[in-house]
């Protein structure tokens, strides 16, 4: 070998070094002393003479010593680079020789690290990176009501005029959602998504405008001109980017707006969509005394004061809370401000979802680098000839043991570089899957901290899988293994024990995947298949049309267009029937709760109910049952007679007699609003749930002809086939009808209800696709140890065989051994799952954590699959011929 | 010898280690020899002037260094000239045969 390596190849420590030079020093001292005594010197004065003629012996010592163990330092390095350059080609040699082995090491990891990579770098970005606020952690968001899901996304402007008192806060503003506005161009009508913002809303964000300036409390004077806040996508979409557009007109909906800013791109509406903003005067809601206490409409934000904790938010909150309980006394359900701070507003079940997939992420990478490290172990084993040749050549076991981590540590970063591009295609589909679930920070990003940290994860997998393997295939028996007959010789229990450790592992992670996928799939079911009482499939459509800008803002003209609207969309073919409402338990937490009295007003345990208006054919269109009484008609119009349908809950509580029909009911509170009117009860219908909380409301039907004047009614279409494909024609139509009024949102209701659902499904899919390849990887992993066993005891079956011994008995052999650790694997899973089960909890709904359904079918499926891996194995050990075992060796 | 010509010293002594090992290997107390025995004893190096040299040497590795058995089969450390230490001694060589040349010229200078 390298002559000069001699020296270095021996690392030697400090001491060493300094005895290595006194050993040279006292060599020198020695050949002098014997020099003079043979010139005839006594030994004595020999060696005096010696050490005075060789000069500072202690500098010398001192100085050498120090030289030495830098070269030493130095040396080490060199021949660690070399090592390591000799490591990296053999592996890479070996990699070519085994290009298979090679393919399904890398392709395996990749899916296992771009699967953690493309999910991280979405947890990063929806939990670890900043909010893009000021001081975001200041955050909150404020609700109305108890519980976790209970209350109210609404307040009252009472309410937030309240909170706005409480010392912790430094802020608090008002924003209202308002749906689309059309934008009338010059060409062209858009649609903008708008919500009206309280004048202190951008100061509370802590956000600036990019161009111009952002709403501000001038924009309330009363001699201001109505204002508009584009957002930069809107600003770059329809008006080029042009900074000239800042202070120009602009036609939105029936109000022509002075553009007065533009976002910047980063910029994003809190828990909101929003393209464009318009101001929100709170001024009207307070001053009216009664609707300041009833009308839900607002939603709220807030700034905590620097250096106040949530707790003290929380507990101002109480004591305000005790001032609503005051202003509605006896009110059986008293309303208490809830605060949550702004990211887990923003992120709500996304969240959650986004732990556990990612949880799931990483036990799919804990089974693919057990599954490797299988595969490390038994190619290892084949390998020991040569690493036993290796051994016998004078390489110690520390360097056998880094040349297998070097050569997986290379696997390892080759499929992690392979996982990202993985999880750039990922991407795609991952936007896919959760497309409408998440906030758009939450967009997947790849940047150099997530390749660190991908390349980190790689290594570390690497020498996970390689540790194990290299450390078995290292304990080398020189002899044994150089001797021909090695593969005879019995396989060594202690390697089978190992295997067995590896599969039964992954059999239990495998377990908990499957167990979670179950719970959410079964979660999932339910909640597709949950009764809302209307019909949320693919045939009925729902839409929005805005009355064009010219019509007159009286209820007859805008009733005149409707009604005429309507008509022609029941004569457009595959529509069964049409309707139209303002207000609709799809529409996101209902935002209009009156509370219902029937006979005395003063009732203090008037029930609230969800508010929702219909035109004729409403329960028809969306398959809401009618079970007593009648259906609005068309001649319910606000001269007749004011009438209400109850659902068939809201009418055992008021009428525990049955009487409903007929009956009076009043909106608590309506305050000369054309809410307050007593109406009669014309008709009971089936309950409905509300779609963002699944939860049963009450609900009260009204006449839409018989309120106020809504400008752009929600349609409600029922087809005979698939409602999305009337779309076209529905254009069609309305171009010739009123060219300036654009179709908004049209989508149908299942298409509405994905969208509440998102999350769930997100993490089922996700949940799902990891626990197949879990299953896929145990099944492999069991199969692979199951087919060593049997080729290690080719010998003993052949003469188990040639003994008399039945098929049957060979077969059952070999299921036992492997069944065995399935099932060990199976029930420490399953007591795994009964813990972890707990993460999922807040996914899933419907479905008991401890569900015994997918604890029984998971570990039946688990075991089945294991089955079938070691029944290959098995026929193969049945078939072993006597002689034929016989002679193998 | 004198303290204050430090780099001639070492300069020199460098140049007698390198040219003597340019023979063979040799342990410290051999290079000794060789040149107190070459000049006949007109130049005897200072045994910690030439341990401290050729530890240096080792460390610039102009030369290398392995333990090996002495005719009195004790432990011995023996040098040899790396292809680098070569290198440089003939152009040590050059240098000082230049400087000797001028010194003399000074020196004989009538």
């Amino acid at each position: 070998m390298r002559r000069h390596r001699k020296y270095a190849d021996v690392p030697r420590d400090d001491q060493r070094v300094q005895a290595d030079v006194d050993d040279e020093i006292r060599f020198d001292i020695d050949m002098r002393v014997r020099d003079l005594v043979a010139q005839g010197m006594g030994a004595d004065a020999a060696r005096e003479q010696a050490v005075r003629e060789f000069g500072d012996v202690d500098e010398t010592r001192r100085y050498c010593a120090s030289l030495d163990a830098s070269t030493e330092r130095a040396a080490r390095r060199t021949a660690w680079l070399d090592d390591l350059r000799e490591d990296i080609l053999l592996a890479w040699r070996g990699m070519r020789r085994a290009p298979a082995f090679a393919l399904v090491v890398l392709v395996t990891l990749a899916m296992g690290i771009g699967a953690n990579t493309a999910i991280f770098s979405v947890v990063r970005r929806v939990l670890i990176d900043r909010l893009p606020y000021r001081d975001a952690n200041q955050l909150l968001r404020v609700y109305a009501g108890t519980g976790p899901r209970g209350g109210s996304d609404y307040l009252t402007a009472r309410e937030l005029v309240d909170l706005a008192d409480a010392p912790s806060l430094a802020g608090v503003a008002a924003f209202g959602s308002l749906g689309g506005a059309t934008y009338y161009g010059d060409e062209s009508t858009d649609m903008f998504s708008i919500a009206s913002v309280t004048p202190n809303f951008f100061p509370v964000l802590g956000a600036r405008a990019q161009v111009g300036r952002a709403i501000g409390e001038q924009d309330l004077a009363p001699d201001a001109r109505p204002v508009v806040l584009l957002s930069d996508a809107i600003w770059q979409r329809v008006f080029g980017g042009d900074p000239r557009v800042v202070g120009r007109s602009i036609q939105l909906g029936p109000v022509s707006r002075s553009v007065i800013g533009v976002m910047p791109p980063d910029f994003e509406s809190p828990t909101f969509t929003a393209e464009v903003w318009i101001p929100l005067d709170l001024r009207p809601f307070v001053a009216d005394p009664v609707r300041s206490r009833t009308m839900r409409v607002l939603r709220g934000i807030a700034r905590m004061k620097p250096d106040v904790s949530l707790d003290r938010v929380r507990s101002d909150g109480a004591t305000i809370s005790a001032r609503w309980r005051d202003a509605r006394p006896g009110s059986p359900d008293p309303v208490a401000p809830r605060v949550v701070p702004l990211r887990d507003a923003m992120v709500g079940d996304v969240g959650r979802a986004l732990v556990a997939v990612m949880g799931a992420a990483i036990v799919v990478l804990v089974i693919t680098c057990i599954n490797i490290a299988g595969l490390f172990l038994a190619r290892a084993t084949a390998r020991r000839r040569e690493l036993a040749v290796r051994a016998a050549l004078g390489a110690g076991r520390g360097r056998l043991v880094r040349q297998l981590l070097a050569e997986s540590a290379l696997y390892g970063i080759g499929g992690g570089a392979l996982g990202v591009g993985l999880a750039f295609a990922a991407k795609r589909v991952l936007e896919v899957i959760s497309a409408g679930s998440m906030p758009k920070f939450g967009e997947m990003h790849i940047d150099v901290a997530l390749l660190v940290t991908t390349a980190i994860v790689s290594i570390l997998c690497g020498v996970a899988f390689g540790l194990f393997p290299a450390l078995v295939a290292t304990r080398v028996d020189l002899k044994e293994s150089l001797s021909e007959s090695s593969r005879s010789s019995s396989a060594g229990a202690s390697r089978t024990r190992g295997r067995q450790v590896l599969v039964t592992t992954q059999i239990a992670l495998a377990m908990v995947l499957m167990i979670g996928a179950g719970l959410l799939l079964r979660s999932f079911a339910a909640l597709v298949t949950t009764d809302l009482g209307y019909t949320a499939d693919n045939h009925v459509l729902t839409f929005r049309v805005e009355a064009p800008p010219s019509l007159p803002r009286d209820q007859a003209a805008r009733n005149a267009f409707f009604v005429d609207l309507l008509t022609r969309i029941r004569a457009l073919p595959g529509v069964r029937s049409a309707a139209f409402t303002d207000i609709s338990p799809w529409n996101g937490p209902n935002s209009v709760r009156p509370r219902i009295v029937a006979g005395s007003a003063d009732d203090v345990d008037a029930p609230s109910a969800m508010y929702i208006t219909a035109t004729e054919d409403y329960f028809a269109a969306t398959g809401t049952k009618i079970l007593r009484g009648r259906s609005i008609r068309a001649d319910d119009r606000p001269n007749a007679v004011p009438v209400a349908l109850i659902s068939d809950s809201l009418a055992r509580r008021l009428f525990p007699a049955g009487n409903a029909i007929g009956s009076q009911i009043l909106f608590e509170g309506g305050g000369g609003s054309s809410l307050d009117k007593w109406r009669e009860v014309i008709g009971v219908v089936a309950d409905v749930r509300e779609m963002s909380s699944r939860s049963f409301m009450p609900a009260v039907y009204v006449s839409d002809w018989q309120e106020d004047p809504w400008r752009r009614p929600e349609f409600v279409v029922r087809t005979t086939g698939d409602a999305a494909s009337i779309v076209p024609a529905l254009r069609r139509m309305l171009r010739e009808v009123s060219p300036r009024s654009p179709l908004l949102v049209p989508r149908t209701l299942r298409e509405v209800m994905h969208l509440f659902i998102a999350p769930q499904e997100l993490a089922m899919t996700l949940f799902t696709v990891f626990a197949t390849i879990a299953l896929a990887l145990a099944a492999l992993g069991v199969y692979a140890v199951m087919a060593y066993i049997v080729t290690a005891r080719t010998r003993e079956f052949g003469i188990r065989t040639a003994l008399g011994a039945g098929r049957a008995s060979v077969m059952l052999l070999v299921l036992r051994q492997g069944m065995v650790a399935a099932g060990i694997g199976c029930a420490a899973g399953l007591i795994l799952s009964l813990a972890g089960a707990r993460a999922i909890e807040g996914l899933i709904a419907n479905v008991p954590a401890h569900d015994w359904i997918t604890f029984v079918a998971a570990p039946i499926v688990l075991l089945g699959a294991t089955l079938a891996a070691c029944m290959i194995p098995a026929k193969v050990a049945v078939n072993v011929q006597p002689v034929e075992a016989l002679r193998a060796e | 010898m004198a303290r204050e010509s430090l780099d001639l010293v070492h300069g020199t002594v460098d140049v007698l280690i390198l040219r003597t090992l340019a023979w063979g290997p040799m342990h410290g107390y051999g290079i000794k020899t060789f040149v107190r025995d070459r000049t006949s004893g007109a130049i005897t190096i200072e045994s910690a002037a030439l341990y401290q040299a050729l530890h240096r040497l080792e460390k610039k590795k102009l030369v290398r260094a392995w333990w090996g058995q002495s005719d009195t089969n004790r432990r011995a450390k023996y040098y040899e000239l790396t292809a680098a230490g070569k290198r440089h001694s003939q152009s040590r060589l050059d240098t000082m045969r230049e400087y000797v040349g001028a010194l003399m010229r000074v020196l004989e200078a009538k």
